[in-house]
């Protein structure tokens, strides 16, 4: 990859972590009341395939709404691949635009400021070690090699537990609990290893 | 998976990757399109999490106010006045305040004849003075006659559905026209339209007879019986289907897989104002859930499914190619 590619991908990744990232929980949530029919993960999935994708960012003023607008399109694109219009789901489209003014009520924004706050205790829940890790890694900047040798581990075992501690810090961050749709809930994932050793 | 793998990567990024590693990483990107999505993500949490230094270190105000900023930009004004504060009130309609009428009107007693309708659009739960409960969905009428021996309603248009308070010697009788049904304790329904009576059962059992039929027909829960002049069809109905055709009683239409003409039509019972599909549109079927009152957001939901649009004239709402 050249520098400036390296650039251009360094700054996307920031901007998502500030402005995409917040948002996918009620983008999920928003998913799956309106759709019910259709794949939330998928959806979402395509999503970030699609902004990662983006040359520029900058001209991007909103980028929930731009978020949103993404996400529906899909299922747009989806739903018109079907035989058969489900007019429920097409109710959701139509009720995005009552959702994004929900979620920038003040009340919210305010929320919005507890992010980091709300970061900070995400790392606090890992597991002792993963926390201590982590910690470390992200609080004082003290790089994976570093920290491998100050608490005796191999950089192997502190890769790992960065990798499994950020998967869980994910999902705390933005799968929606799905409390609201029963009947929705998916057969619980069965946890395994990460197997990939980069 | 893909997001387990994604995170490795991202946590191996953040270490360093070698020419080797560069390689294997730019592999597995080529591999799939949803895997550049997934390592954006993750590695965009792993940014997320560096934010935690501003917080610990000198000041976290900087990010707080761009996303303050953010939020402001917004320009949500346009979008204003959702049609589901009215939804909610429509679904809590349907259970609390019914709930509360039940207890209140119970005790009262009706006039011996009383005559309940409801305008187009208007869907009325009427607790009915012997402990019945007539659901009346819209432009419809009743004519109520109760007596010590008997309880005569009197169906002269639309539908109702009833759920009957059980008195064995006290016969509850529906008539639509040269249609009756009668029950003493049970919950049904009954549709009169022009070609056609049509009878659900929910509970129990009932007695179908009409002019032309006067023998009759018993009509057990979970069986539809439509009376034509020919006489009367019984057929079962699974419990999906009735919920789906008693739908109205909570505010709803369920189409499943039928026309969106149809369901235009269906839909323009409980509306002065009239949505007309194009021809273009008419045979598309469609499946789905919608509430009754929110005419707008069928017709614009629907126009976005077939690839229409909607224009309005004093007329009617057109959905349009």
């Amino acid at each position: 990859m050249t520098d400036d590619g390296e650039e251009r991908l360094l700054h996307l990744v920031g901007w998502v972590g500030r402005h995409i990232l917040p948002h996918e929980r009620p983008l999920r949530k928003w998913l799956r009341s309106a759709f019910p029919t259709i794949d939330v993960d998928d959806v979402v999935q395509e999503a970030y395939c699609r902004i990662s994708q983006l040359d520029r960012v900058d001209h991007i003023d909103d980028p929930a709404r731009y978020l949103f607008r993404t996400a529906r399109n899909i299922v747009l694109e989806q739903l018109r691949r079907e035989r058969v219009v489900r007019i429920e789901a097409a109710s959701g489209l139509v009720e995005m635009e009552n959702v994004l003014v929900d979620e920038f009520s003040p009340e919210r924004i305010a929320a919005g400021r507890s992010a980091l706050q709300r970061v900070e205790r995400l790392i606090d829940a890992l597991p002792e070690r993963a926390r201590q890790i982590f910690r470390l890694r992200k609080i004082e900047d003290v790089p994976q090699r570093e920290i491998a040798a100050r608490l005796g581990l191999s950089e192997n075992v502190v890769e790992n537990e960065v990798a499994r501690g950020l998967r869980r810090i994910l999902q705390q961050m933005t799968e929606d609990e799905q409390s609201e749709m029963p009947l929705r809930r998916k057969p619980a994932r069965l946890r395994r290893e990460v197997r990939k050793q980069p | 998976m893909i997001d387990d793998i994604a995170s490795q990567w991202a946590a191996a990024i953040d270490r360093g990757l070698d020419n080797d590693e560069q390689a294997r990483l730019d592999a597995w990107l080529a591999q799939d399109r949803r895997h550049q999505g997934a390592l954006l993500r993750a590695r965009a949490a792993m940014s997320v999490l560096d934010r935690c230094r501003v917080l610990a270190g000198t000041d976290g105000a900087g990010d707080a106010a761009q996303q303050n900023r953010a939020g402001n930009d917004d320009d949500a004004a346009p979008f204003a006045g959702a049609p589901l504060g009215r939804r909610r009130m429509l679904a809590l309609g349907g259970s609390g305040i019914a709930a509360a009428l039940v207890a209140a009107l119970s005790f009262s007693l009706w006039p011996r004849a009383t005559t309940l309708g409801t305008d187009t659009g208007e869907i009325r739960r009427m607790p009915l003075a012997d402990g019945s409960l007539a659901v009346i969905n819209s432009g419809s009428e009743l004519r109520l006659s109760f007596t010590e021996q008997r309880r005569d309603v009197a169906l002269t248009r639309g539908e109702a559905w009833f759920q009957v308070a059980k008195m064995p010697d006290r016969p509850f009788t529906v008539t639509a026209g040269p249609v009756n049904v009668q029950a003493v304790g049970t919950a049904f329904s009954v549709r009169r339209g022009t070609l056609a009576t049509e009878v659900i059962v929910t509970e129990g059992t009932v007695k179908v007879w009409s002019d032309r039929a006067p023998e009759g027909e018993f009509v057990t829960a979970g069986h539809h019986a439509r009376i034509t002049d020919a006489g009367v069809t019984v057929a079962a109905l699974d419990g999906e289907a009735a919920d789906r055709q008693l739908a109205w009683r909570d505010g709803r239409i369920v189409f499943d897989d039928v026309p969106l003409s149809e369901a235009a039509a269906e839909f323009n019972g409980y509306h002065v104002e009239q949505i007309v599909v194009d021809p273009a549109f008419a045979d598309r079927r469609v499946i789905g859930s919608f509430h009754t009152d929110d005419i707008n957001g069928f017709a614009a939901a629907s126009a976005a499914m077939v690839g229409g649009r909607v224009v309005r004239d004093d007329k009617a709402i057109r959905i349009i190619p």
